[in-house]
């Protein structure tokens, strides 16, 4: 499992990160500043660094200067939207930035590129007998490949990203028509339904009444 | 044209013209005063033949007439070997007209009789001096002829004016050498501060001309290097202060833009999260109070900033004030903090009527007392004071609580400055409580006095006006 190691003096939004990461499936440690950031990499392993830059005790370039000689990539969290910032942690060797507000999908795409280019993770999510390359976009099952349309494609990696939650219709279309949604549920439903007829996914999403749909899995 | 060629040209110029004419003039004198000399000696020469001739013929030149112009041959021949030799160079001639040499009869006509003139004439490019006495009877007129060569003379005016010429061109050598080096030595500090004041220009503050102020010899340029020095020490001064001010300026805004960011990203966050997944009731339950909480901060955040807006801009009402009052009123509005934290709030105050701003006074006190409140830990007595100070008004709250880090003292009036962030926050504090107290204080011509000791406690005091009768 992806170990991720939270820096954030913001308890609030410490916890926010740790939900949105821990319903991606990642592992997470949280330490709400840069001395307990330091104990906490010395202590265990992390495959990832969230960090905050204004943080107590000892700030956040300090830690990721401490960290990059580690070579655990870092993504840094800033609310300073100005560039010198940003591009001093960048040349400090921190692989990417966030600023806040910033959406959570917006965190875990980054974290996703991230990990992936670090080789933490690999291009094909694996469930079942399916198989998917994220980089290709090629689905297949039992070695053959399916023939997805991108909104399918789409939706197949929303629900493996979120498993075991109830996604609402409403954020669902949002999200992979990238459209406000207004009232009409049968896009949703009639792409969902081609989904899981074309992947055998009958009995793994399941509507829930009056919120959208849930990917169950059995642990 | 440059300074220091202007200043060798002109003082070149002087020098070479004032040589020149002084040289021009000495020479001319020294050969005026040869020609007076030689025209008394030759006078002088003619003067005595013509007496001697006139003591020995007594004016009876007739008979020793001849043809061809001698007066008496012998005496003229005894005479003439005699005044010849007495005049070195020159020649003598006696007689009329005809024995006369460089004359004609215009100039013979014009000599009134027993009269004597002298005259300068150039003969085949070679000056003489000659001088001519006319004798006259009834008859005949007899003349007395001096002629003396001025060659010499003149030779040597000639050469001395070549002389001096070389002279002056050697000199003019010379001097045009040494007038140049002082030139560039009088204009060098003037281009040294031409150099300095070029890395000024180009930003570089931190040099000075100390160097070139030793090197200035005259009072009027070394004072010109030091009002270029306090310039530039103004200038740079100004200089630090702008940017001072702006990195106060930056800071505020990264901090201001932090502070408000925060609280968004989590408002945001915990939205997405509860419209986004079906969260059972408890988790809703925390995530709305989350979005409540930051929200409230927000609120908090934005209350305050327009405070602190206002009382940059707006005129104030400042009324006489009974301070037993305040003090009475300011007691009725902390009793909510007072139940809230458990303090013990006392009063020492003296009574005397001041001039402030009653609401803005209050909530500057509140404020420090809610401060008090929160940094006090086990001994939880806080003593509002009151004291009359000479001609002002002093009030305390004075706390005995955990006390400021001395290298914080500076920074806590400062927007967004919290000493204990998560515990602050946790307070509901927006990091802009004693930046309005501060504010409120100068409002009332007073500083925000903090004196502190780490676990002691911390007084904050403010002085105002007295009213005065008169």
């Amino acid at each position: 499992m992806i170990n991720v190691l939270i820096v954030e003096d913001e308890e609030a939004i410490a916890n926010l990160i740790k939900i949105s990461l821990e319903g991606a499936g990642y592992l997470t440690n949280i330490a709400y500043d840069g001395e307990a950031a330091i104990d906490l990499v010395e202590e265990k392993q992390f495959d990832l660094i969230l960090l905050d830059v204004m943080i107590p005790k000892v700030d956040g370039f300090s830690v990721l200067e401490y960290v990059h000689n580690q070579n655990i990539p870092v993504i840094f969290i800033t609310a300073l939207s100005d560039v010198n910032n940003k591009v001093k942690g960048l040349k400090m060797g921190a692989e990417d930035y966030i600023t806040k507000p910033f959406a959570l999908e917006e965190l875990l795409a980054r974290v996703e590129v991230v990990l992936r280019r670090n080789n933490k993770i690999t291009d094909i999510i694996k469930y079942r007998n399916i198989e998917i390359n994220t980089s290709s976009h090629i689905v297949t099952m039992d070695g053959a490949v399916i023939d997805l349309t991108k909104k399918e494609f789409d939706l197949l990696l929303l629900f493996m990203q979120n498993k075991n939650v109830a996604l609402y219709r409403e954020v669902i279309y949002e999200r992979i028509w990238k459209e406000d949604f207004y009232s009409d549920t049968r896009t949703v439903d009639l792409h969902i339904a081609r989904l899981k007829k074309k992947l055998n996914l009958e009995a793994e999403i399941k509507t829930v009444y009056k919120i959208g749909y849930r990917f169950e899995v059995q642990s | 044209m440059k300074l220091s060629f202007k200043i060798f040209a002109i003082s070149f110029l002087i020098v070479i013209s004032l040589l020149g004419l002084f040289g021009f003039v000495i020479i001319t004198n020294s050969f005026n005063k040869e020609l007076i000399i030689e025209k008394e000696r030759i006078t002088n020469d003619n003067k005595f033949l013509s007496m001697v001739i006139t003591s020995l013929y007594k004016n009876d030149f007739t008979s020793v007439n001849n043809n061809d112009g001698t007066i008496y041959p012998n005496i003229n021949d005894y005479f003439l070997s005699i005044f010849q030799n007495m005049s070195n160079d020159g020649e003598v001639f006696i007689g009329t007209k005809k024995r006369l040499k460089y004359v004609d009869d215009k100039l013979l006509d014009s000599i009134s009789s027993n009269e004597q003139i002298y005259r300068v004439i150039e003969i085949n490019n070679t000056y003489y001096s000659q001088v001519i006495t006319k004798l006259s009877n009834d008859s005949q007129d007899t003349f007395i002829e001096h002629l003396s060569s001025l060659q010499t003379i003149y030779d040597m005016r000639s050469d001395n004016y070549h002389f001096y010429t070389l002279f002056l061109i050697i000199g003019s050598l010379i001097s045009s050498i040494i007038l140049y080096a002082f030139s560039i030595y009088v204009t060098y500090p003037l281009k040294k501060l031409n150099k300095i004041s070029k890395l000024w220009e180009e930003g570089n503050f931190n040099v000075r001309n100390n160097a070139s102020i030793r090197s200035m010899k005259s009072v009027e340029l070394s004072n010109l290097a030091l009002q270029f020095n306090n310039m530039a020490d103004k200038l740079s001064h100004h200089i630090e202060e702008l940017e001072d001010y702006n990195q106060r300026q930056e800071d505020f805004i990264s901090r201001f833009t932090h502070e408000l960011k925060t609280p968004l990203t989590s408002i945001i966050g915990y939205a997405d999260v509860i419209r986004t997944y079906d969260v059972d009731s408890k988790k809703r339950h925390e995530f709305a109070d989350y979005i409540f909480k930051e929200g409230k901060r927000l609120e908090e955040l934005t209350q305050h900033l327009l405070k602190l807006i206002l009382l940059k801009n707006d005129e104030f009402d400042f009324i006489d004030y009974n301070s037993k009052k305040l003090f009475r009123e300011l007691d009725r509005s902390t009793v909510f903090l007072v139940n809230k934290y458990e303090a013990n709030i006392s009063y020492d105050c003296e009574e005397a009527i001041i001039n402030i701003e009653p609401v803005l006074l209050k909530s500057l006190l509140y404020n420090l007392v809610d401060n008090a409140c929160k940094a006090s830990i086990d001994n939880k007595d806080i003593i509002i004071r009151g004291k009359i100070k000479n001609d002002s008004y002093v009030i305390s709250v004075i706390d005995h609580g955990k006390g400021i880090d001395e290298e914080n003292l500076s920074k806590v009036t400062e927007p967004f400055f919290m000493e204990d962030k998560s515990r602050s926050r946790k307070q509901g504090g927006a990091g802009l409580g004693l930046s309005l107290a501060k504010e409120i204080a100068r409002i009332h011509g007073s500083e925000l006095d903090i004196k502190s000791k780490l676990g002691k406690g911390t007084t904050m005091s403010i002085r105002v006006r007295i009213y005065n009768e008169k």
